[in-house]
């Protein structure tokens, strides 16, 4: 069957057009526009390898194809083709040169793999990294800071990332500074980053993470943000971020009340109060996160209108928002919605989102 | 004892048989239904993944289909589709009138047909595995999955296990003992060097497996703690485990693709196969390699810089002999007259797309590299490639191929094409974007994606795909149905083929071979109807024999019996209470099998 050339290329051409911008287009976790040095190592590394996988390609397409057609079965031919068995030259060299050709690929490998499990400076700047089913808490030993699914960072700085898991497996990757390293369970990894550059000095980059390992019902729902700021911000940032919420309106107050009432505190810390739960994250600069539940929902009062609303009324595992958490609220224990404005009132008004 | 006049129909003669024919077609029938199912299960996750933040199927079904449609496609729909084509074939191409413990084989056959089932229990009381194909630790301990979903997997999987370990065992002695006279081992067809090499690798893998679930039911049950890191245990030793078994398996699954590949590409190019003999020491070096790059699964837990380095290289070295292969591949098609039935053209795109997959398991050899693509759709697109587009289109292939000879009628050749093309067409169009998905960050074993990740044109795309191949499916099984009543008839010659299966009639008698065959070369049946310069020559006439002299194991229920104790006895794990005494009514059920299946006439 002959295909007319031209149908081909308007059949094609979009198709390689949208599979062209779709490649290149910058989402919030693409893996090919790095900002960090680690992460353009690995892109030069996959744009060599990209190179030579191709060169193979054709190498294999373009004969193949040429011999489906040249040989193909004509109409009426009988004749017995010539029964060739071997040929040892051939053989030789379609062993040695993809040989040559995984060396190029090899040599920047190792050098890579070198740099990846280098010794990391000695005034980087450490935060553990400890993942939960389904969130992400983040220490930072030096400043006493506990916080959850937003890790902040000052720009251009060495950081070193001990990674923890609290349950099961679970794996750190921020796809735009770099490749992926695991949480292990009773083990402690290290991933190095150099942190990248400020666009607006005086804003704040927000860079996605996301856990890439299955560890249970919510896996997909396991996001978290790398914010990065100046190293000004980052400084009162630190100051700030350990102060509990203001307490300034009665409804605030009424929140307060409940988060002690209502048995929040079992499980989540608040600076500065009675709250002192280790099971879910600290909510004490709550109020400055732009998101709620790991990146599920957005950290508004509708968003926390409907988390709260799905941790009354659903039965675990059956959640809607989150299923399997373990956001629950134990027997008795209604929300009304006035209830729910009142906390809402009082987790927003965090003092670090004053800074 | 049976003699070969007394060819027995109806189901019981199915339930005792010990012939490796009506196994081998049982094996593939039952890798059919499986097929249905794993697909099911691909659909209702394509389905669920359509829109973003779709809900369609819940977070603890779609997690339940990813663990379902990955273990089921492996272990009950490649494996056994595989060991279907050793069965009704082995015998057939060394020239031999049965495998050496034909009893043995129905064995593994039931065995492997209830383990499938206890995999699959889940489903009928709602606990459906749900910790990934891999079952990494310690998701699957006490602790994080209370329930009996974990149980059902890693018992069904045991009792998989063991049906393919004994198969192993099998077909290694039929093929190292059972040749017929002349053939030597550089004489064998390919499909039997990578047979071979399969059980091999099977043979050295599986009991890796045994033990590392063993671990995790003594951990669940017995208060082990092997995988429990609070309990001085190590969830890395279970992904060490998993691995050395979970690599080999790789190419248990590609390996026999390959050998059918090769024998289809030879007998519609009619040339034999380029470098016979590079092709069968590329499938021992794969083999071999093959148990040297289990870590290159864990690049990203922090290995350390020598033993990544390690397997960075192994890994990249593994790409050499399969360069080889395909190169071969070529070499064989070119020159030759290509005939495009459908079994052809199975086999041509399993050698396109399973380039195409090698290439982008090339990439990720890199550690580095690997470190991005980890986890990700495009680890998702790469496997798929190589064990979708390359062996099951090569298993589609070899159906197509050999129908004629166990019907004794062809496949329709334009249902087929359609097939084909639904297939080639409809895959291309699930798994090529799923590069792409990968490239921008989406992780794999997601049950959903916001709307503000920029994932959702291509899970659409991808998902249409899926429904095409769907629709392929359908035709492939209207086909079958059709061709078994109404297909051409086929003589034992169907395909002009090369190798000794096609000396005889289609289907072929009871005892295979009326005269055992005896071959001076590779491709022996080949040159005794051409001369080296493609002169056809007179065919020597047939010689005759009384079938009534050839002797033939008798049926046997014993087979099924034992295996059915096994499942018992493994089930015994899942039974509250009582289920001690239900693990001892099975291990009694086996003792006394194993005794009437000694003291039985064979």
């Amino acid at each position: 069957m002959e295909f007319p050339k031209r149908w081909l290329k308007i059949l094609l051409a979009p198709l390689m057009f949208l599979s062209l911008t779709s490649c290149f287009e910058k989402l919030p976790m693409s893996t090919v526009h790095s900002v960090t040095e680690w992460g353009n190592d690995i892109n030069e590394l996959y744009l060599i390898t990209t190179i030579v996988v191709t060169f193979v390609f054709f190498m294999v397409s373009i004969p193949f194809c040429y011999a489906m057609w040249k040989f193909r079965e004509k109409e009426g031919d009988e004749t017995i083709p010539k029964q060739v068995k071997g040929n040892h030259v051939l053989e030789i060299l379609w062993t040695v040169i993809p040989v040559i050709l995984l060396i190029i690929i090899f040599i920047p490998t190792f050098k890579l793999i070198m740099k990846q499990y280098a010794e990391p400076p000695e005034d980087a700047l450490v935060i553990e990294a400890i993942g939960h089913q389904w969130w992400w808490e983040f220490r930072y030993p030096e400043y006493g800071i506990v916080t959850a699914n937003e890790m902040y960072v000052p720009e251009q700085r060495p950081v070193t990332i001990k990674l923890k898991s609290a349950d099961v497996i679970h794996s750190f990757w921020i796809p735009r500074w770099g490749g992926k390293v695991d949480n292990i369970p009773g083990e402690v990894n290290t991933i190095n980053y150099v942190t990248p550059a400020l666009e607006d000095p005086a804003k704040a980059d927000y860079y996605q993470g996301h856990c890439v390992e299955l560890c249970g019902l919510s896996h997909a729902r396991m996001r978290y943000e790398a914010v990065v700021l100046s190293a000004e911000r980052f400084e009162t940032w630190t100051k700030v971020a350990k102060s509990p919420p203001k307490v300034t309106t009665a409804l605030q107050k009424k929140g307060q009340e409940l988060f002690m009432s209502k048995t929040c505190f079992t499980c989540h810390a608040i600076e500065g109060t009675a709250a002192k739960g280790l099971i879910g994250p600290d909510l004490t600069n709550f109020g400055d996160r732009r998101t709620l539940a790991a990146g599920t929902l957005p950290n508004d009062a509708e968003g926390m209108h409907t988390w709260l609303r799905d941790s009354v009324d659903a039965k675990p595992p059956y959640q809607n928002v989150k299923p399997g958490s373990l956001m629950v609220f134990g027997e008795g224990f209604e929300l009304t919605e006035e209830d729910i404005k009142a906390l809402t009132a009082y987790l927003h008004n965090s003092t670090a989102k004053t800074f | 004892m049976s003699s070969a006049n007394s060819q027995q129909t109806g189901l019981w003669s199915w339930i005792t048989t010990v012939d490796h024919k009506k196994i081998g077609i049982m094996y593939a029938l039952a890798a059919f239904f499986f097929l249905v199912v794993g697909g099911a299960e691909a659909i209702l996750m394509r389905t669920q993944l359509l829109v973003p933040n779709n809900d369609f199927i819940t977070a603890r079904t779609f997690n339940s289909m990813v663990t379902m449609h990955g273990t089921t496609m492996i272990f009950l729909v490649v494996m056994p589709l595989s060991a279907a084509f050793f069965n009704y074939l082995t015998p057939l191409m060394i020239g031999a009138r049965d495998v050496a413990f034909p009893r043995l084989n129905a064995l593994s056959f039931w065995i492997f047909l209830f383990g499938g089932i206890l995999l699959n229990f889940g489903f009928f009381i709602d606990q459906v595995p749900r910790g990934g194909w891999f079952g990494y630790a310690n998701l699957t301990s006490l602790q994080y999955t209370p329930d009996l979903s974990v149980d059902f997997w890693a018992m069904g999987l045991q009792v998989v296990g063991l049906a393919s370990l004994i198969a192993s065992v099998n077909f290694f002695v039929t093929i190292l003992n059972m040749r017929c006279k002349g053939m030597t081992l550089l004489k064998m067809p390919m499909f039997m060097w990578t047979n071979l090499v399969t059980q091999v690798l099977l043979m050295l893998s599986l009991p890796v497996i045994t033990i590392a679930l063993l671990m995790v039911t003594f951990d669940r049950h017995f208060g082990t703690g092997f995988f429990i890191p609070g309990e001085g245990g190590s969830v890395i030793l279970w992904q060490h485990l998993f691995w050395v078994f979970g690599h080999p398996e790789v190419y248990i699954l590609i390996l026999p693709a390959m050998g059918i590949v090769s024998e289809i590409l030879t007998t519609f190019s009619k040339k034999p196969l380029f470098g016979y003999s590079v092709m069968v020491y590329s499938s021992c070096a794969i083999g071999f390699l093959g148990f040297a790059v289990w870590a290159h699964h864990m690049f990203t837990t922090g290995l350390g810089p020598w033993a990544t380095t390690f397997f960075s290289a192994a890994t990249m070295l593994i790409a050499v002999p399969t360069g080889v292969k395909i190169f071969n591949w070529i070499s064989t098609v070119w020159g030759g007259r290509i005939r495009f039935t459908t079994a052809n053209l199975f086999a041509l795109s399993f050698v396109a797309m399973f380039t195409f997959g090698g290439l982008s398991g090339i990439m990720h050899s890199s550690a580095p590299i690997d470190s991005q693509h980890q986890d990700t759709y495009f680890v998702v697109a790469h496997f798929h490639y190589v064990l979708y587009g390359g062996a099951v289109m090569a298993l589609f292939g070899g159906i197509y191929y050999w129908f004629p000879k166990v019907t004794g009628r062809f496949m329709d050749e334009t249902m087929g094409k359609i097939q084909f093309w639904l297939y080639m067409i409809g895959f291309n169009v699930t798994f090529f974007p799923m590069h792409f998905l990968g490239v921008q960050g989406m992780p794999r074993r997601n049950y959903t994606y916001a709307v503000d990740q920029g994932w959702d044109l291509w899970n659409w795309v991808a998902s249409v795909g899926a429904y095409a191949t769907a629709v392929g499916g359908i035709v492939f099984a209207i086909n079958f149905f059709w061709s078994l009543k109404k297909g051409a008839k086929a003589e034992g010659d169907a395909w002009n083929g090369r190798t000794l299966e096609w000396t005889i009639p289609s289907p072929p008698h009871e005892y295979n071979f009326g005269i055992e065959p005896t071959v001076t070369r590779t491709d022996d049946f080949w040159y005794q109807k051409y001369s080296e310069d493609g002169k056809k020559l007179q065919p020597p006439k047939p010689e005759k024999y009384d079938p009534n002299d050839i002797h033939l194991p008798g049926p046997s229920y014993w087979p099924i019996i034992l295996a059915a104790g096994i499942t018992v006895a493994a089930s015994g794990f899942f039974v509250q209470g009582i289920g001690l005494y239900v693990s001892l009514l099975g291990i009694a059920v086996v003792v006394v099998s194993v005794y009437g299946w000694s003291f039985e006439e064979a």
